[in-house]
């Protein structure tokens, strides 16, 4: 009888090492961010101004990015709108579903903007910050390149003006000269380029140059020099 | 004492596991195999429809026959713009390979990877030689006559073997017929616009429309206003080319240059993102589209290309957004921005980045007017040469070529080509064609490793014909090597390089 004991004993010890260990596998909380690159700015600066007068609403969007995997079902996003926000829910803005699609990674809100007198003098802000929701986290919070707001944060500004693009000192003076009204408006509808603030390729860049170069040309010969709102002759370098 | 016993035995058992492991095991050595292939090929150019013939020299260290071996040829399409994921084809499982070269996996202007893979069946182990197809057609390399054909455009080559291929284009582009042709484009560089994978490049200018064919196919690729970002209203192109800033042995694209309706496009390509095409026309340094632009281009690196104005008669620099003045200490032999003169042919000189410019006055006395397009700080002058040349009739030259071999300039007027001295201002008689034939076109084809070559296109009022001369060293020739006839009349000629 005790030989057995030992017999068990003795395979109890051997045979414990045959258990299988459980794997131990990192899990992280399932977050959320804004997805911000180059060509997706950390903010949007929309102006109707540069628009044709007939459109009333359009769309901006806000691009979140997940982090972790995707599953299979649609998980809520929670934003909010700061107080410094000086737009109004469903006067100046509406905003779409805010749901990341079952087994996606990415997904692109839309943000409805609407016309509205007021903004032919003023603008308002749309200041959005990503929250705890059921099934997120809020992503990490650090500032991609240049960007002012980090990867929890983002602004929509509206207006209808025809505004100084934010990089004309920085980057457009060089190319097209001395900012004015008039001669911004010029480029807009001589090129159809409305957005100046992103990233211009080289390519493209020279394209721009060349039409209005030679717009100007052209319409100095059928109307003589443009005059800017301040009197100053309109010139490319 | 029996478990005892029983518990000696497993303890025993289980620590012989302990004992240590000597490693004085008898090896065997593996047989190790060698491939290479025995030409020292490893990039292939091959016709589609030829048959691919690859007899690799494989070595073994221990065996010495080949009994014990498997092989595989397999093929992967690995051209730039090719996804990743497209499948892997064996093609043969021989020893050496023959195979012809068609649909599937094939396709002609694709690249391929041809991983030939040799494995020793006793031991596992495989061993592998790579090889780069490239599928071409055979009409890869060889001149090009572009024709018109009583108004309508086509173009015939004569391949390397001698061989004249009459009506090419419209063999291949049945359903894309050419309207009145005027000029051949063919840029010897890589140009890489991202309109398409990186290539060379070869456009076909009409009177009122041009096209980009494909340099691997041959086939038309683009219509003319889509080279452009807004195709200009008036199509009159004169030169479609492009030059390179690159000072190494090995040059690639800098600056496309267009001269359409007498105005300068340009086209910017680098390492960059984004789109590029032909951009809008450049105004003059005065601000205007008061110029008119001769069917010339000046490539440089201070300067990356120099135009003529043929109105205001005078060179413009030409630069990405802008044609501007050159500085007046460029000039000094004379002023490139007054030059005053009409341009009857500009070319390359002997020298790289120096330039033949054969201008006449109000009097038609002729003039050579020499430049170069480099300069320094230090030294900014870019005029060379102006003298009144000594070159009978060259005001009523029919055709010229610049050589850049030597110090010449080949010129035809009539029947007669002449052979002018940039050196000497000497002009000697070179060759007379039979009676009846008019010289309509020169090209000089320099071969730095051969023979280069003098093509001279003549019209006989029926038909063209093209002669071949074998300039020496000296540039001198005293007759043709070889002639072909039964073209139509040929407006334009270039050499493709494969």
């Amino acid at each position: 009888m005790r030989s057995y004991i030992y017999y068990f004993l003795l395979l109890t010890a051997i045979l414990a090492a045959c258990g299988k260990d459980n794997r131990v596998m990192y899990k992280e909380d399932p977050r959320i961010y804004f997805s911000k690159f180059a060509t997706n700015p950390d903010s949007t600066d929309y102006s109707f101004g540069v628009k044709p007068v007939g459109l009333l609403t359009d769309t901006a969007y806000l691009t979140f990015r997940i982090m972790g995997t995707a599953v299979d079902k649609d998980r809520e996003i929670k934003v909010t709108i700061a107080d410094s926000s000086k737009a109004k829910a469903g006067y100046h803005y509406n905003l779409g579903p805010l749901v990341m699609p079952a087994n996606a990674y990415e997904v692109r809100v839309p943000v409805y903007l609407y016309r509205k007198p007021g903004l032919k003098d003023s603008i308002v802000t749309i200041d959005f910050t990503i929250e705890e929701s059921k099934d997120f986290k809020p992503g990490y919070n650090d500032k991609p390149g240049l960007n002012v707001y980090d990867r929890l944060h983002y602004k929509i500004s509206l207006n209808d003006q025809l505004l100084k693009p934010a990089s004309w000192d920085s980057r457009l003076a060089l190319s097209f000269g001395v900012y004015s009204k008039t001669k911004f408006n010029f480029m807009i509808v001589t090129t159809g380029k409305t957005d100046w603030n992103s990233t211009i390729f080289p390519g493209d860049q020279n394209f721009l140059i060349q039409t209005v170069k030679l717009s100007l040309y052209n319409y100095e010969q059928a109307n003589g020099p443009m005059l800017d709102e301040n009197g100053v002759r309109v010139v490319f370098p | 004492m029996k478990a005892n016993l029983t518990i000696i035995s497993i303890l025993a058992i289980l620590f012989s596991s302990c004992y240590k492991d000597k490693g004085n095991y008898d090896y065997a050595a593996l047989n190790k195999l060698e491939i290479k292939d025995k030409n020292g090929v490893i990039n292939i150019s091959i016709i589609f429809g030829d048959t691919l013939r690859l007899s690799p020299e494989i070595t073994q260290t221990t065996a010495q026959n080949e009994e014990n071996l498997t092989f595989e040829w397999m093929v992967f399409d690995n051209s730039p713009a090719s996804s990743y994921a497209l499948p892997k084809t064996v093609i043969a499982t021989t020893r050496n390979l023959a195979v012809q070269i068609t649909e599937p996996p094939f396709v002609l202007s694709q690249n391929y990877r041809l991983t030939y893979k040799v494995t020793d069946k006793r031991t596992g182990v495989s061993s592998f030689l790579f090889y780069n197809l490239t599928i071409i057609n055979k009409y890869a390399q060889g001149w090009i006559f572009l024709e018109d054909k009583g108004g309508a455009g086509d173009f015939s080559m004569l391949l390397p073997n001698g061989t004249v291929e009459y009506n090419v284009y419209s063999s291949l582009n049945s359903a894309a017929p050419m309207s009145k042709p005027v000029k051949l484009e063919i840029t010897p560089f890589q140009i890489t616009d991202d309109m398409s994978p990186s290539s060379k490049k070869i456009y076909l200018l009409t009177e009122t429309d041009g096209m980009e064919v494909s340099y691997q196919t041959m086939q038309k690729k683009f219509n003319y206003g889509f080279l452009f970002y807004a195709a200009p209203q008036i199509i009159k192109p004169t030169r479609h080319t492009w030059v390179s800033t690159s000072t190494s042995a090995t040059l690639s694209g800098s600056l496309g240059v267009v001269v359409n309706d007498g105005k300068v496009h340009t086209n910017l390509v680098g390492g960059f993102p984004g789109s590029k095409k032909w951009g809008a026309s450049l105004l003059s340094p005065a601000g205007n589209l008061n110029y008119i632009t001769a069917p010339f281009v000046a490539g440089g690196t201070t300067y990356t290309a120099a135009v003529y104005d043929v109105l205001n008669k005078r060179f413009y620099s030409v630069g990405n957004t802008v044609l501007s003045a050159f500085p007046s200490t460029a000039s000094t032999v004379f002023d490139m921005n007054n030059v005053g003169m009409d341009l009857l042919y500009l070319d390359s000189a002997n020298v790289v980045r120096e330039y033949n410019a054969v201008f006449k006055d109000e009097t038609n006395t002729p003039y050579l007017l020499k430049f170069k397009t480099v300069s320094t700080t230090g030294a900014p002058n870019l005029t060379l040469l102006k003298t009144q040349m000594n070159a009978p009739d060259i005001v009523n030259m029919t055709a010229a070529a610049s050589s850049t071999l030597t110090p010449h300039i080949y010129y035809g007027v009539g029947n007669k080509l002449y052979r002018y001295e940039t050196t000497s201002n000497t002009t000697f008689p070179q060759f007379t064609f039979p009676a009846g034939e008019t010289v309509t076109k020169l090209k000089f084809s320099r071969q730095p490793l051969g023979t280069s070559q003098l093509a001279a296109v003549t019209w006989t009022g029926t038909e063209s014909k093209v002669y071949f001369f074998d300039v020496s060293n000296v540039g001198d020739f005293t007759t043709y090597t070889n002639v072909y006839s039964g073209f139509a009349r040929i407006v334009d000629l270039g050499y493709k390089v494969p």
